[in-house]
């Protein structure tokens, strides 16, 4: 307590020598908003026009500009796809809070559309991040695999990797997939995954940016390792009703956004899923939808609320004993005495927010928000088929699988938090915050019919932090530091540091070091289940948190105006990491939380990355190359392993080709390095015994003792789309009857290097000549595909 | 090339690729390794083992056995049928001392057993609390040990046995030789594994088990498994995931696989 109450004294005393300093020097301050939809732009620049100082407009929209002295300024309002708006404002001995700033959409040329937004700065509270990348819903759009996903989309960027091949968790420099905090307006989101399609469960429709924080992220985060995702959604349009339409193959989405009185906006978005091949063939149900809702209010010039409320539910049900008796009785195929799989996930996420954002004086700015976020899964999985090995040989037992696993796990989080933003400078921003979670945890699981116990745990989590970013000519510094206390254990402190020095011929050279501390960790049951697609969260309650200690240095160059060329180096020194062991542990050990495991390890790489745009083509190009190490005393007899997902070479393109104003061509391409694998050298049977019929048979299990022994082959993905506005036909037609103002057709060709085989599993096969001595290759892709999506806006 | 002959060249492209990726693509494929590059060797080779020993007897034949495979390198796996050959000798144990010695040989399939087994032909009564040791022998493995201590049979609390429509709850009695506990239920003409329990150390088992409303239970059948066979079940890590991290598995001081026992306790049910 001592040592948190020093730090905070510390940054108290900076703050107090910055008022007596500048008292003399007043600030201008206010929101920046797009001039049609009342939308507040992030990242929006304000520069004096007499000299080259000037700021940049935050996360929320919200721009302070500091170190102004008495009398008249010019002030220049700028944003990329946007005409410059140029204000005077009078300073008459007192800072200013400024009426909305409008700034109105302009017209670009096919050469000014771009799927990359590169800006000189980026959202004033982000200028300094190191391992910063963007996104919006146009460059998701533009990746044809992406489907509008923000999942697979961050997989086209350096240093982010998909984990299994049917799962949606994701994994960030060596990082656990567990360790990544997905914010959506300042809500934690728990498990953002739909199960039916490995995607996430936000609708880019409603989402105004997106920013992926890979390391080095400052103390504002915290509770993860890994990386933060933040996204902010759509207030909604407050001048007239605008909406888009989008029945597809896959699913269909509505969003609909609208003014609600004088002050009011609001926004509904809502997609739903529904799987017709597990309906009809599997006689299995499995739908998903998500919806968000979004009412904000206006209540005066310098206060605004809003209310956010999110759903989504996942059912995903197939049984394959119907399937297996459709084939039976139409191919008489009756090669099983009994077969029956079952697969049923069942998830529900919920999150409801109320936010207020308070101008309290042109220099100071608060954003306090409560929220509730919950996230529910059931996963069950069971196998059961026996047949005749030996037919009538009585030396060779029945054939048996049986194997079964049921995953429970819930999380409820009631969180209450609030930041101010001091101005009080023009080369100082103090930021401080404070934070308080509630939490309940509920885990158990069933692995093949035992029950391995519940763990119910609520709790709670008091954070607060302060950080400071000071500019000085070309140097711009951010120290900070976090200071977490985890259910009612001590206080662990987590300082954290960022630099960005503004070199001369368009150079940034970047810095970032901080100490991070997660307190929930996501249990590994990809060993057990036959798909691990959810995380599920394990709070350390009894245990140290685990800990990450970020390095990373980086360089950027302005290739012209609307390229860029970025190269970061990493090193991420994991010192305390956790796993579970689920298969293997002593009789003692049958429950869940004891069969955790402490360990540690690293990651290291460098990412190249070139991005930007260049006449009417747009997009990037990266290369990655990266390790990562783990090593576990129980685990691989103790020897260090390379980590799991880890893929040491990556090639990532992502390419938009602006043929016209209404007529576009995407394309994506990847060259991943093969991840490693524990490939099955012994085969091993496992017997089961009938005590009641005297029955005994066989499963024969594939043995691989040595943890991630091999390395796969390298995976190949080439993918495209068209995307054209329609001026004539149905589709047109169509529109015009929704009195739509655009409509378009996109056609997605999915797989095209689908003659690469790219191999996911090996099977490992005896007893056949042409393939004596060899693994099977086999993947999960093989044949291409075509998407066709309709969408009208209105 | 003109646009005359580009739809030409992309036929001529696509059926290449077609025809040629029908040729065996197992070694390499366009270029490309399709064989994982192995960094260690880490076959263990061994005898695999089934060991039961149960105190219940069915004529002359007692239903213990023991049944022996091997470990096979993946890639060779050929024959899963029992193994002959292999001297099986199973130890009476008090005090660290072999005190009685009883030889299971190998056994043909009759009309009361249906496999191939290694059976014991003289009386054999294995009894709870009795540690008894197996010996596997074979000229071209390891030798194979084990251990197992007979299981308690299960106690019900009196009068905790209750059945109601879809229902059926008990309390089994705490004991230290018993680590897991399966439930059958039988019907005059079936039987099936209603659940698995794993007792708590230190207190009594509290056990709840659904059927169909409509069956009428006749017997239920309560098996005990000692320390040996209830890690055996626990950590079955039988799956249809490939590639994954699996660890052979023992409770063999030496070999593989499982030496244990089971008790039982059967309860006819008024009619």
């Amino acid at each position: 307590m001592n040592k948190l109450l020093k730090h905070i004294t510390t940054f108290l005393f900076f703050l107090l020598i910055h008022i007596a300093l500048f008292a003399q020097k007043y600030a201008v301050s206010g929101y920046i908003i797009d001039a049609d939809t009342k939308e507040t732009l992030i990242g929006a620049s304000v520069q004096l026009k007499s000299e080259s100082v000037g700021c940049v407009s935050n996360i929320y929209g919200f721009f302070q500009f500091a170190g102004l002295t008495s009398g008249k300024h010019s002030l220049i309002f700028s944003h990329i796809g946007y005409e410059p708006n140029e204000l005077e404002v009078e300073i008459i001995n007192k800072s200013i809070v400024l009426p909305d700033v409008l700034l109105n959409p302009k017209i670009l040329t096919v050469e000014e559309v771009s799927i990359v937004a590169i800006q000189p700065e980026r959202a004033g509270d982000r200028e300094v991040e190191t391992s910063m990348i963007e996104l919006s819903s146009k460059t998701i759009k533009s990746i044809p695999t992406a489907g509008n996903d923000i999942f697979a989309a961050i997989k086209y960027l350096p240093g982010i990797d998909k984990t299994e091949p049917f799962s949606p968790l994701f994994t960030v420099r060596g990082g656990e997939p567990g360790e990544n905090a997905v914010f959506m307006d300042g809500v934690m989101i728990y498990n953002p995954y739909h199960s039916s399609i490995t995607s996430g469960i936000f609708n880019t429709q409603s989402i105004k940016t997106i920013e992926l924080l890979a390391g080095g992220f400052g103390a504002e985060y915290g509770g993860r390792n890994s990386s933060v995702m933040y996204i902010s959604t759509k207030d909604g349009n407050s001048t007239e009703l605008h909406g888009e339409i989008e029945p597809s193959t896959f699913h269909s989405k509505v969003f609909l956004e609208f003014p609600l009185g004088n002050k009011g906006s609001g926004m509904i978005a809502g997609r739903y899923f529904y799987d017709i091949f597990t309906e009809f063939i599997l006689q299995s149900r499995s739908y998903f939808y998500d919806f968000n809702l979004s009412y904000t209010y206006r209540l005066n010039p310098r206060n605004r609320i809003s209310f956010k409320y999110f759903q989504s539910r996942d059912r995903m049900g197939m049984s394959f004993n119907t399937f297996y008796q459709y084939i039976g009785n139409t191919f008489d195929w009756d090669i099983y005495d009994d077969f029956n799989l079952k697969l049923q996930n069942k998830w529900t996420n919920r999150a409801a927010t109320v936010i207020h954002k308070w101008i309290v004086s042109p220099r100071i700015y608060v954003r306090s928000q409560a929220y509730y976020s919950s996230h529910k899964s059931d996963n069950y999985s069971e196998t059961d088929f026996q047949f005749q090995a030996g037919g009538e040989d009585s030396d060779t037992l029945n054939f048996r699988l049986l194997t079964s696993s049921n995953f429970n796990n819930s999380i409820h989080d009631i969180s209450f938090k609030s930041l101010v933003n001091i101005r009080l400078t023009n080369f100082s921003t103090f930021r401080v915050g404070a934070e308080f979670n509630q939490y309940l945890f509920n885990n158990s699981a069933e692995i093949n019919e035992v029950d391995q116990g519940m763990v119910k745990k609520t709790p709670n989590q008091w954070a607060v932090f302060a950080e400071d970013k000071l500019q000085a000519g070309p140097l711009i510094i951010r120290p900070g530091i976090r200071c977490t206390r985890y259910d009612n254990n001590s206080w662990y402190y987590e300082p954290r540091a960022n630099a960005v020095v503004l070199l001369p011929a368009g150079f940034r050279l970047k810095g970032a070091w901080g100490i991070y501390y997660q307190y929930v960790i996501s249990m590994n049951t990809n060993e057990v289940e036959m798909n691990q697609s959810v995380d599920y969260y394990f709070p350390l309650s009894q245990y140290k948190p685990s800990k990450s200690v970020h390095y990373v240095a980086g360089l950027e160059k302005s290739l012209n105006s609307r390229s860029v060329f970025s190269l970061d180096v990493y090193y991420k020194d994991i010192e305390r990491v956790y796993t579970f062991d689920i298969n293997q542990t002593a009789n003692e050990v049958l429950t869940l939380s004891d069969k955790l495991q402490q360990g540690e390890g690293e990651a290291y790489g460098v990412e190249l990355m070139i991005r930007g745009a260049i006449k009417n083509l747009s997009g990037w190009l990266s290369y990655g190359l990266s390790w990562a190490n783990r090593q576990y005393p129980k685990l691989n007899d103790g020897v260090e392993y390379p980590y799991d997902y880890n893929r040491r070479h990556t090639i990532k393109l992502v390419a938009n080709y602006a043929i016209t104003k209404t007529f576009e061509y995407n394309v994506s391409f990847v060259y991943l390095s093969g991840t490693y694998r524990s490939i099955e050298q012994t085969l091993q049977n496992y017997y089961y015994y009938d005590p009641q019929n005297e029955e005994l048979s066989f499963f024969p299990v594939w043995i691989s003792n040595g943890k991630n022994t091999a390395k796969m082959p390298p995976i190949i993905n080439l993918d495209m789309s068209i995307r054209k506005r329609l001026r004539s036909g149905f589709g047109k037609q169509l529109s015009d009857v929704f009195h739509a103002t655009e409509s378009y057709l996109t056609v997605t060709i999915r797989n095209l290097t689908f003659f690469r085989r790219n191999v996911e599993y090996y099977f490992p096969i005896s007893g056949i000549d042409r393939w004596e001595g060899k693994y099977f290759p086999f993947g999960t892709n093989y044949f291409p595909s075509v998407g066709l999506s309709y969408t009208i806006k209105f | 090339m003109n646009n005359r002959s580009t739809p030409g060249f992309l036929l001529l492209f696509l059926v290449f690729t077609i025809f040629y990726s029908c040729e065996e693509t197992v070694d390499y494929y366009l270029g490309f390794n399709q064989q994982p590059e192995l960094t260690i060797d880490t076959f263990e080779e061994g005898l695999n083992i089934f060991g039961l020993l149960r105190p219940d007897s069915a004529g002359d034949y007692n239903k213990s056995f023991v049944f022996v495979q091997q470990n096979w390198p993946v890639l060779e796996a050929e024959d899963f049928s029992i193994i002959h050959d292999v001297i099986v000798m199973v130890y009476l144990k008090e005090n660290g001392v072999f005190v009685d010695t009883f030889a299971f040989p190998l056994m043909p399939s009759d009309s009361l057993f249906g496999d191939t087994l290694y059976r014991p032909v003289t009386e054999f009564y294995p009894q709870p609390g009795q540690t008894y040791q197996l010996i596997c022998d074979h000229p071209d493995f390891p030798v194979a040990e084990g251990e197992t201590t007979i299981p308690s049979k299960p106690e019900i609390v009196e009068n905790s046995l209750k059945i109601d429509a879809g229902k059926l709850e008990c309390i089994v009695i705490q004991d230290t030789l018993i680590k897991m506990l399966d439930i059958y239920l039988l019907t005059e003409s079936d039987g099936w594994q209603a659940a698995r329990y794993v007792p708590e150390d230190s207190s009594d088992t509290h056990i709840i088990v659904y059927f169909p409303d409509n069956y009428s239970i006749r017997k239920v059948k309560i098996f005990s498994y000692d320390n040996k066979l209830a890690t055996y079940y626990a950590n079955s890590n039988t799956s249809l995931n490939f590639n994954k991290y699996r660890t052979s598995f023992s409770t063999l001081e030496s070999g593989f696989g499982v030496f244990g026992s089971l008790n039982f306790t059967e309860i006819e049910l008024e009619r």
